[in-house]
Formats: structure tokens, sequence, C-alpha cells
């Protein structure tokens, strides 16, 4: 790029149309709309963006908006901020951060990706059976008492989706005293993402994870790390399966 | 909290970095509010547009609630904070390395590894093969001749044999999780004095796991990564254990 002025407009490689927007944080919409084209694949890697005016005169918004959400955007590594201020396309599954996570896994019209969703179920799952297991070791004191209080929340919740919701009780309660705070931040995002499912694939996981946790919190309780383990892999193990047949990956 | 006048370079960064460690390191406890956008510009000397834009960061990474007003209410970080914020809670605004967090960023790699072996190993992927031995090569070309290796030489050559086997295991999740924690990896980096000839060890041990993968020996991949990282979590103990590196 040859182009000296940071602000100016570079040829940009595709046409991208952004819609107006009014909201009550104009970087946010411009970002959010931004990052679903780039995440849905409408512009391809290694394109160039409009510039900052294009952008800004689209969306009609101020050009500092547009510009506070390409940084954004830089940050979590889907475009890079080219020598003269162009902004190019990344592949965000090579360069992007786990900031994405949700975004890729919920499309911006609500579908779901089976592809990420059951690579984040995946994360979860290696994740709860190690957190499992140093539960089990640690066992810090309240945490038995606590799971099983837990335990009679999901009892005596009637449905498979809600036995399913107050289950993340439990492994929340795993997670906090595994002591790590990655298993914990981890789940942070994964009930997060869990939250904004379409209903019909909730009740898919839910089907799936319906094994009581009794077991699981027997073992804790006990000390029994490998058993705690085993019991929660064999427990979260489903939900995976049910993504990778959705997506038609599984063999 | 009081600010540091900040260079003019990347003030918003830098005032992110501040408040983020503030809250992390629970100097800022959940539910206190943070001095006024208009506070927090006159204390770093910046704008308060880079200081909204750091306020921003913070909020994306569940850190903290922009109330109604443009009160700024800190969130407690263990419940809900982000994944995202991981890389970011091992190193702090100053470049020193927390040892608690790290201790659990490299368990969690060890974790997502020896998955990602295993699921490279069972997927099979094309080009995988190639990846490996491409990035095994490498990794022996750290021991040819005698000469000064880098620690941070060592440290990209394993990198990337993980990056190949993150690829072959398929999952967008781990990519991330590997994208992600590959800067945080090159911060360990001041952990680790320089050497003149890299202990070939380690080295014998991701060929292992590569072997192991490549054979599509899915329970042999595991146990080899496991092997790989438990070699590297007895030296980073060593020096995480030390008062503070130079």
């Amino acid at each position: 790029m040859s182009d000296p002025d940071v602000f100016s407009d570079p040829r940009p490689d595709v046409e991208l149309q952004v819609r107006t927007v009014e909201r009550t944080s104009v970087a946010d919409a411009v970002h959010d709309q931004l990052l679903a084209a780039i995440l849905r694949g409408d512009v391809a890697v290694d394109a160039m963006l409009p510039g900052e005016v294009e952008l800004a005169a689209q969306a009609k918004v101020n050009r500092q908006a547009v510009r506070e959400a390409l940084q954004r955007l830089r940050q979590v590594g889907v475009v890079e901020i080219v020598h003269g201020g162009g902004v190019r396309v990344l592949d965000w599954r090579v360069h992007g951060t786990l900031s994405l996570l949700a975004s890729a896994t919920v499309r911006a019209d609500g579908s779901v990706d089976p592809a990420v969703a059951g690579s984040v179920f995946r994360l979860r799952m290696v994740t709860l059976v190690d957190a499992s297991r140093m539960a089990a070791e640690l066992r810090p004191d309240g945490l038995v008492d606590e799971l099983r209080r837990h335990l009679v929340g999901v009892a005596d919740t009637g449905d498979a989706v809600g036995r399913r919701a107050a289950a993340e009780g439990v492994w929340g309660a795993v997670a906090v005293a595994s002591g790590n705070v990655a298993y914990r931040l981890v789940h942070n995002t994964q009930s997060r993402i869990v939250a904004g499912l379409p209903a019909a694939t909730l009740a898919t996981i839910a089907a799936a994870e319906s094994e009581p946790l009794d077991g699981l919190v027997d073992a804790i309780a006990a000390g029994d790390g490998d058993l705690a383990a085993q019991i929660a892999g064999r427990v979260l193990e489903p939900a995976v399966s049910a993504f990778a047949a959705l997506d038609g990956a599984q063999p | 909290m009081i600010l540091q006048p900040v260079g003019r370079t990347s003030v918003g960064d830098s005032v992110y970095a501040q408040l983020r460690d503030a809250i992390v390191s629970d100097v800022n406890r959940p539910g206190s509010m943070l001095p006024s956008e208009r506070e927090l510009a006159a204390s770093a000397g910046i704008s308060r547009q880079a200081v909204r834009e750091a306020l921003q960061r913070l909020r994306a990474l569940g850190l903290v609630d922009i109330v109604h007003g443009g009160g700024v209410r800190v969130k407690d970080w263990r419940t809900a904070a982000d994944v995202s914020l991981l890389p970011e809670i091992v190193v702090d605004a100053r470049g020193r390395i927390r040892a608690e967090p790290a201790l659990a960023l490299v368990r969690f790699r060890i974790t997502v590894n020896c998955d990602a072996a295993r699921e490279a190993a069972r997927r099979q992927a094309p080009g995988l093969a190639d990846a490996l031995d491409a990035a095994m090569r490498n990794a022996w070309a750290l021991h040819d001749g005698d000469r000064e290796v880098a620690t941070i030489e060592v440290i990209d050559a394993y990198e990337q044999v993980w990056a190949a086997i993150i690829a072959g295991s398929g999952s967008i999740a781990y990519q991330l999780v590997s994208n992600s924690l590959r800067t945080t990896a090159r911060a360990y980096v001041r952990l680790f004095p320089p050497r003149r000839v890299p202990n070939p060890i380690p080295t014998q041990r991701y060929q292992e796991t590569v072997d192991a993968v490549k054979a599509g020996d899915v329970d042999g991949a595991g146990r080899a990564a496991a092997a790989t990282l438990a070699t590297a979590v007895k030296i980073f103990e060593t020096f995480t254990r030390e008062p503070e590196p130079r």
C-alpha cells in the first residue's frame, strides 16, 4: 500500500453493505455487523474492507465509531490494519482469539454452527473432566454440601432442559473447586454460549446430557479423582457426539 | 486507584491494562465503582475517548458493567469474565508473570493439547503428516552444530509442533485457545536462560508424540503429549518458584 493517509479510503475488494444503525453504542453495532460478515465468510480472507469514510457513510455513524469498531476487530484477530491504513481481512480460524468463541458458535442470524459448537462442548468436556479430578483431590470445605444442594435442585426440576440448567450449578461449583482459573473462565464462557443457543439445540443437548450427576458427587465426596474424571467424561461426551452427528463429521 | 501517567503511543492500551490488573488482583472489589471517565482521563492525562475505549474493552471481557448514568461497576471476574481474559491474567501490565494463573494456564494447555493430539491421531487429516514432519525438522535443527540457541527459538519451534497438532485436531475451539495463548507462551521466555546446547530430551518427546499421532495411535498420542508437557511443567515449576527472574 502506498497510500500515505491513514484515514483515507483504500480501494475495497468487496461491495459490503452496512446497514444504518440506531443504538446507544454505535461502535458496538458497527463492530457486530462487520464481525458477523467476516465470520459468515461474506468477506474473503485477504480482501480489503471498505475504508473508514465509506463504512461511516454506509452506517450513517461518525468515523470515530468506525475506527473504534475496527480497532476491536483488530484486537480479536479478524482484521489487520495494513501500512497506509487499509484494513485487511484475516483468516479468523488462524488468527482469531478466544473472544470469537461465542459469536462463531451462534451466528448473528441465531443459527448454530455445529462444528464450532461441538468443539466448544469438547473443550468444556476435557476441562470439566480434569476439574472433576482436581475437585475430588482438593475437596475444599463446604464443596460436597454445595454439590448436594445443587443435586436437590436438579431433582426438583421437571423437564430435561430445566434439569440440565440446574446441573450447570454442579459443574460451576466443580470448576470453582478445581482452583484452576482457566477452567472457571472456560465454564463462564460456555455457560454464556449455552444461554444463547436456540431452543431446539438446547433440547438436543439436554437429551444427550441426561445422566444423573449423583455418581460424580459421590466420587468427589469420596476423594476419588480417577472415578470423578471418568464419570464426568461419560456424562459430558454424548453432547459432543450429538454435535458431531449434526455436523456429519463423525464416521 | 491512581493511574500512572502514560505515553501517547498506546494510551488506551495502557489504561486498559492498568484497570484490568487492578480488577483481576482484587484492588477494585466486585460491586465497587471505578472512578468516572472524566476522573480517569484526568489522572492518566489522556483523552476521555481513550478512556472510553479502554472501558469498552473491559466490558467486552465481562470485567465491568457500564451502569445507567455512565458509572462503571466492577464485576466479579471469577464468575463473570470471559475465557478471552485468560492470556491477559498471566502477564501483568508491567510484563511480570503471575505464578498462580500461569500454572493454571499450563495445566489448561496440557488438557487441551493432549486431547488435540488424540483427535489429530484419530482424524488423520490430509496434510497432517507433512505439517508435523516440517515442524519436527525445524525442532531438530535447534540441535544442529554448536551454536547459541535463543530461548525464543526453542519456544517457537515447539509451538510450531503444537500448532500442527491443533490444526490436525480440526477443533475451532482448540485453535482459538492456541491462537490466544501463543503470545503468552512467548512471554515465558524470560523464565528460561539461553542455552548453548538445547536439551535434546524435550525434542525427543515431541518426536514420540508426532510419531504416535502419525501412526493413528490415539491413546499413545495422548500419553506422549502428556509426557512432553510434563517435562515442560517441571522446568516451568522450578523457575516460577524462584523469587524473581532476571
